[in-house]
């Protein structure tokens, strides 16, 4: 029996090109990108004043804060809902270890405040001119932040008025969004105001974990 | 008070201790990076990070040559960038995981570097991350080598009592002030920053508490001593009893844990007027 010929692997090699090694795709722990500048289009401050320009233009002056107000409360919603929407859309690694941490007993005790705390950051990364939130307090009780020279607020003392942005009907517009909030993470949380841009030159949420 | 109160404390929170309050404890999770913008600092890498700065290393040269005006020099960057630790008793150290998310149990990266220890599991880690940095630790494989296990609050005062039991010191870590991402278990000769607080009176702040034996009840059995890390502890032969020298004391509490008599108190440093303002 003929003894059969061994294979040159090298001559084998030589004639395929070495397979070039391609790392898989790094994790990334950053916002998406696309997914911020989605939300800034639909819901950019100076295009959020804009429209609140829009809705209150001929309104009388007693009329303007209803209007305004009326306007917010609906915005708000919408605005945390694209935010929920496009946040679970596009994961990111830092909210993978949250979801995949499990304690002893199968509990995933980094949901709160980390959860809530993420969609906060993207609504506003999205939507305000700052490159992170200036975050407070974030422990097992309280999740608090503050909106340093709202863009929003400057928006509607530019596109309104002074006097229309200092009654701050805005803020119906960040309570909404939170109230949104808390109705999809399911959690028993209250939410609250403790300062804002007309009086204190800046406005400060607090979320508490009841 | 020691000067990170006076800088990062709250009057309403833990009596004015910095580490008790909870802004210390609290950072964002993401960043837009402007444009053209890349990683920097501890982002861009371990070791990039650690040479963003003047090291331990750098100040014992200063030492070592006698030259004062650099060692000045470099304290003064490190204060002002924020690097810094404190010691903190066992009972300051549970209040301390109450303000925190998450909690991440890691090994020591000081362990690594003098005893080159990887960590195969768990079992080995001792210290532990915190704050939401902890959440990108994939970040750094070649730190965390053997992973990171994240705890609930029950399960990390468990875990710090169990290193409480074992001995180890436990100390805060400042990751650019006054933010606190880090708690150490500690013991000398492995950890850094015991090694530069005993060998060269350097870098962690003495914990906010002395250690006071009450003579009455103390018998003598040294358990304290060999529990202690700063040499602050020994056995007088003459009374028979254990004997704290407050100079030497850091207040880590580790004597008051061990004692079997009770023996052993914690007296708030600024009670004891030749140690209140001793720092270092």
């Amino acid at each position: 029996m003929a003894k059969a010929k061994a294979k040159d692997y090298f001559k084998e090699l030589k004639k395929t090109p070495y397979p070039l090694f391609t790392a898989p795709k790094p994790y990334s722990f950053d916002l998406n990108e696309d997914m911020v500048d989605m939300l800034r289009a639909e819901f950019g401050a100076e295009l959020v004043a804009d429209k609140l320009a829009a809705a209150i233009k001929g309104k009388s002056k007693g009329d303007v804060e209803k209007t305004a107000r009326a306007f917010f409360t609906d915005l708000g919603k919408a605005w945390m809902q694209k935010t929920i929407q496009l946040g679970e859309e596009y994961s990111d690694r830092t909210i993978e270890v949250i979801l995949e941490s499990v304690d002893r007993q199968g509990n995933q005790f980094l949901l709160w405040p980390h959860v809530p705390q993420r969609f906060v950051e993207i609504a506003y990364l999205g939507t305000q001119n700052f490159l992170k939130v200036p975050i407070i307090l974030n422990n097992m009780e309280v999740l608090a932040y503050r909106i340093p020279q709202c863009a929003l607020f400057a928006g509607i003392s530019e596109k309104c008025s002074k006097s229309v942005a200092n009654l701050m009907t805005c803020s119906d517009y960040c309570m909404t969004a939170l109230d949104t909030l808390r109705k999809h993470v399911e959690m028993e949380l209250v939410d609250e105001q403790v300062a804002s841009t007309a009086k204190d030159g800046y406005c400060e949420f607090y979320v508490r974990k009841i | 008070m020691c000067w990170m109160c006076n800088e990062f404390g709250d009057p309403e929170h833990g009596n004015g201790l910095w580490y008790l309050n909870p802004k210390n404890y609290a950072r964002n999770m993401y960043k837009l990076r402007a444009p053209g913008e890349g990683f920097k600092g501890a982002e861009a890498g371990l070791e990039t990070g650690a040479r963003s700065g003047p090291s331990q290393m750098d100040l014992l040269n200063a030492i070592e040559n006698n030259d004062r005006a650099e060692y000045d020099r470099i304290t003064s960057i490190m204060m002002a960038r924020g690097q810094g630790s404190q010691i903190v008793a066992l009972e300051d150290a549970d209040k301390v995981l109450e303000l925190s998310s998450p909690i991440g149990l890691i090994a020591c990266i000081c362990r690594k570097g003098i005893r080159a220890i990887d960590e195969r599991n768990e079992h080995e880690y001792t210290c532990m991350g915190m704050g939401v940095g902890m959440l990108k630790w994939e970040r750094w494989p070649e730190r965390y080598k053997g992973g990171v296990a994240f705890v609930n609050l029950d399960e990390a005062k468990e875990w710090n009592h169990e290193m409480d039991r074992r001995g180890f010191v436990h100390i805060l870590m400042l990751f650019g002030a006054p933010f606190i991402g880090g708690f150490c278990q500690c013991d000398y000769p492995d950890c850094g920053a015991v090694r530069n607080a005993v060998d060269f009176g350097l870098g962690s702040l003495k914990g906010h508490h002395v250690a006071m034996v009450d003579y009455d009840k103390c018998n003598g059995c040294g358990i304290c001593a060999q529990r202690c890390q700063w040499g602050a502890l020994k056995f007088e032969v003459t009374t028979e009893k254990a004997n704290v020298d407050i100079f030497k004391c850091y207040g880590c509490g580790l004597c008051q844990t061990g004692c079997p008599r009770g023996a052993i108190k914690l007296e708030p440093r600024v009670n004891v007027p030749a140690v209140a303002e001793v720092w270092t």
